[in-house]
């Protein structure tokens, strides 16, 4: 008995080694091409778009990642059907419905100026979603859409059953964590637990993500690289099935910053509203940030 | 002593820029852009001597005095080492020790020598060695608007300076007559006010002393707060929007970007057009585009607003650079990169000038085509 213990164990030990392995050589590897590709830079007066650091389909087949082991299924649970984790998604993925559909009188007044200082097609967009948020409400009244104080007491007397949840709740100090807990939060191909990442994981993001980044894309300008960080983000919860169609928070904010994102979905937002350029350097932070992320 | 004599570095760079922008010069430089401490010694010693020399040439130079104005900006951490007798190469130390940026842990041996240049400039900008950060700012405005503008393009920031006070003013008035405000007269305000106090008496003097209250005070009490409820209801609902105050004062807006942009297309003046392209290019936020940064837009085919206002960050520098405004090694902007005055500190920065800096390193490639057709078009559109 004690014998099949030990090589039980040992085969998850082999396992766990196996899948790490190929996940480092992966990274590395995606990481070295990216630097390579990015290395060239052109003269301020000979540019013209054969410059640009788009990579081919060849290019691109050449760095798609293996089809490693996933690595969640060796790890620690992270995230299992946390009531804390759901009730914060829900708010999360649906905040600009609740906005929109708001009773509370100031918040009614402050939607009228807002929608009176966009333009045309933004006013037309915002009737369409208003109406597509009231539909909603009707086909799924246990959102409670029209009453945001119900969905935080949801949120707040909800006990945490998972490391995320525990960190959402504020139970977990995220300064507590090490780098592997971190990193093993990040490759748990969660989406849950992605899509808030940048908001609960804040430091490492900012000491570790945004410095690679600067070497990734060869930029040093802050801003510039903090934005193309979360474009590449947010493309990435769109590949794990998070929901990027027009009426999505993430698009509807899109459409009132720039009214030719209206109706779009993320990836036609990125091919449409994006330049050549933006575009060759959200590919790059994309493949940058699954390196981390797988 | 008050004195109307702009005496640091940051001035000299005027004077010395507004002589003809000589290429060959400024490749000259480009090629000596990183040179061991001692060259940058020297060099500082010999702007320090210019300066002396100077000093009578460009009294009463109006646009010296706004740059040491704007540059002492970037003096308060000297000031207050110079009251508390700190040593301004320890600030400069504590600074690399908390920059995430640099894997550096201190400053190098260049960096030190242009933070004490920097240091020299601030400390030939301060009249009275115990006055605040404070007073000195307000005494370099009071002597920069007790100068009248002679040149060109003097008068011309004088005008830009001018135009985008009266655009805040605006913007103010456009926020103030947006809020609810009352319909109704003081007078009647008042009566209802009265009226309030009167009924809030009543109801209080029901109360008074009293353990219990009867059947009879408690429907007084009903009463009571029935009537406050309708007086505060009439003061709640005369609470609205000026809208034709509002869309009046858009319009003038409207007016005053056109007249900018107008104005724009004659600047010579690199400090005005820093002044009012920040005004005229800024993106604002989920509203509809001005139709200045709907044209730029359209014809950039850059979309994103966000992405404008990075671009701008970048964009703005290079045009004015290209109007000879100050762009070499010891500019405003350079010390500023160099040191992190103002963003972060580059040391890929120091010694260089700004296009070095920024197509050397700064910019990324996939960014670059995008700064480029910027550039041209406000080159194309405004013929800068």
């Amino acid at each position: 008995m004690a014998i099949k213990r030990l090589i039980s164990a040992v085969l998850m030990l082999l396992l766990v080694f196996l899948a790490w392995y190929i996940y480092t050589q992966k990274a590395g590897k995606e990481i070295v091409e990216h630097q390579a590709l990015a290395r060239e830079k052109p003269q301020f007066t000979e540019l013209n778009n054969k410059n640009l650091v788009v990579k081919t389909q060849q290019e691109e087949n050449k760095v798609k990642p293996l089809d490693a082991p996933k690595l969640e299924e060796v790890v620690e649970i992270v995230y299992d059907d946390d009531p804390v984790v759901n009730a914060s998604m829900l708010l999360k993925e649906n905040i600009l419905c609740i906005r929109h559909l708001s009773d509370s009188k100031n918040y009614v007044e402050y939607l009228q100026k807002f929608k009176s200082r966009l333009d045309k097609n933004q006013q037309q967009f915002y009737e369409k979603f208003t109406r597509h948020c009231q539909e909603l409400n009707k086909q799924h009244p246990e959102y409670h859409l029209t009453d945001k104080t119900k969905l935080n007491q949801q949120k707040n007397k909800a006990q945490a059953t998972s490391l995320w949840g525990r960190i959402i709740k504020g139970e977990q100090q995220v300064g507590d964590l090490s780098d592997s807990e971190i990193r093993d939060l990040l490759s748990s191909g969660d989406l849950n637990i992605l899509t808030e990442a940048p908001k609960y994981l804040r430091e490492f993001y900012q000491e570790v993500v945004h410095w690679d980044l600067e070497s990734v894309l060869q930029n040093h300008q802050y801003d510039y690289v903090a934005y193309i960080q979360n474009y590449a983000h947010q493309l990435y919860l769109c590949e794990l099935g998070a929901d990027c169609s027009p009426y999505s928070s993430t698009m509807v904010m899109l459409c009132y910053l720039n009214s030719r994102g209206c109706g779009l979905d993320y990836n036609s937002y990125i091919q449409t509203v994006l330049t050549a350029g933006q575009q060759a350097d959200v590919k790059l932070a994309l493949g940058y940030l699954k390196s981390q992320y797988q | 002593m008050v004195t109307n004599n702009p005496i640091n570095q940051v001035s000299l760079q005027h004077s010395a820029q507004t002589e003809k922008y000589d290429e060959k010069d400024k490749k000259k430089e480009n090629a000596e852009a990183i040179k061991p401490s001692s060259e940058i010694e020297q060099d500082v010693g010999i702007v320090e001597e210019s300066s002396k020399e100077d000093k009578t040439d460009s009294e009463d130079d109006y646009i010296s005095a706004y740059r040491d104005w704007q540059y002492f900006q970037n003096c308060y951490t000297d000031v207050e080492d110079f009251l508390k007798q700190k040593d301004p190469l320890d600030t400069l130390k504590e600074r690399f020790a908390n920059n995430p940026r640099e894997s550096q842990s201190e400053p190098t041996a260049q960096q030190n020598t242009y933070y004490l240049h920097h240091v020299d400039i601030c400390k030939g900008m301060i009249d009275n060695d115990e006055d605040n950060y404070y007073t000195n700012m307000e005494r370099l405005e009071n002597e920069f608007r007790s100068i009248a503008p002679k040149s060109e393009e003097e008068k011309q920031l004088e005008q830009a300076l001018l135009m985008q006070k009266q655009l805040r003013q605006l913007m103010l008035d456009f926020t103030y007559t947006s809020r609810k405000k009352s319909n109704l007269s003081s007078e009647q305000l008042q009566e209802i006010n009265q009226q309030i106090n009167q009924v809030t008496q009543n109801l209080l003097a029901v109360y008074d002393g009293k353990d219990e209250l009867s059947e009879q005070e408690n429907l007084l009490l009903q009463q009571y707060s029935q009537k406050l409820d309708e007086l505060n209801g009439i003061i709640a609902k005369s609470h609205v929007v000026d809208n034709e105050a509002s869309d009046v004062i858009n319009a003038q807006i409207n007016q005053h970007l056109v007249a900018m942009e107008e104005f724009l297309k004659t600047v010579i003046s690199p400090d005005a057009f820093l002044i009012i392209a920040g005004n005229l290019f800024r993106s604002e936020y989920f509203q509809k585009d001005s139709p200045v940064l709907a044209k730029v837009k359209q014809e950039t085919r850059i979309w994103d607003s966000y992405y404008i206002d990075i671009l701008n960050k970048i964009t703005m520098p290079l045009i004015a650079c290209s109007m000879n405004y100050p762009c070499d090694a010891e500019s405003d902007y350079m010390l500023s990169y160099c040191l992190g005055l103002r963003d972060s500190m580059f040391n890929q920065a120091c010694g260089l000038d700004l296009e070095d800096f920024y197509f050397n390193f700064y910019i990324g490639a996939n960014q670059l085509n995008d700064v480029n057709t910027y550039f041209q078009y406000m080159v194309n559109t405004y013929g800068h």
